[in-house]
């Protein structure tokens, strides 16, 4: 895993986050991790699935987990981060 | 100490012990690996009263679907080889170990026919 692809991948998520009124996970080594999660599940699945959700391997019941997922607006807005951590209100 | 499970001893493990902390994880996920050394803590305290054991849900697809672990970290408390509490996500280790105490406390009714 290139050093380039997930910085990449934090810089793209740390624009969306301020595009969408939260942030990025202040921790580098927090994002880090889940940076190399989404482009392990990316090469493995075909998509930047969520670390934190079971992938079951049907494209259909797993679309809503591709991150950023569905649910995470919801849960920054309720917990006031995703359910991974990666973005905070 | 923890116990690894795989898809292939988790249900001998968790019906063979009378009480396991099961830890839902996988290699990706920070709330997981924060968790991970917070349970391994407080594992120590309860050495002799509860197993802990982890299950890298990547690779034990068939646990992880028979439990419905959809999200993670996952934690859940099995009693004779069945499930009778759990939690997702990131809590505090005081809060993980009065549910603990809570879940591991004799109930009336146990052992009685």
């Amino acid at each position: 895993m290139e050093n380039n692809e997930i910085e990449q991948i934090i810089a793209e998520y740390a624009e969306y986050a301020q595009k969408n009124g939260f942030r990025l996970n202040p921790n580098k080594e927090t994002i880090k991790t889940l940076a190399k999660g989404l482009l392990e599940n990316e090469k493995k699945y075909g998509e930047r699935y969520c670390p934190c959700r079971r992938i079951i391997g049907n494209i259909e019941e797993d679309k809503d987990k591709i991150c950023p997922c569905e649910q995470s607006h919801e849960e920054i807005k309720k917990n006031g981060q995703c359910l991974c951590g990666l973005f905070l209100k | 100490m923890f116990l690894n499970l795989s898809d292939q001893n988790f249900e001998e493990t968790i019906k063979k012990e009378k009480l396991v902390l099961v830890d839902f994880w996988t290699e990706w996920c920070s709330p997981c690996l924060i968790l991970g050394p917070m349970l391994e803590k407080v594992a120590e305290e309860y050495k002799g009263k509860i197993v802990f054991a982890k299950a890298n849900l990547d690779e034990n697809q068939i646990a992880g679907g028979k439990y419905n672990i959809d999200r993670i970290p996952s934690i859940i408390i099995f009693k004779d080889g069945n499930p009778i509490s759990g939690f997702i996500g990131l809590r505090p280790e005081s809060e993980i170990k009065e549910w603990i105490e809570k879940n591991i406390q004799p109930k009336e009714n146990d052992g009685k026919q």
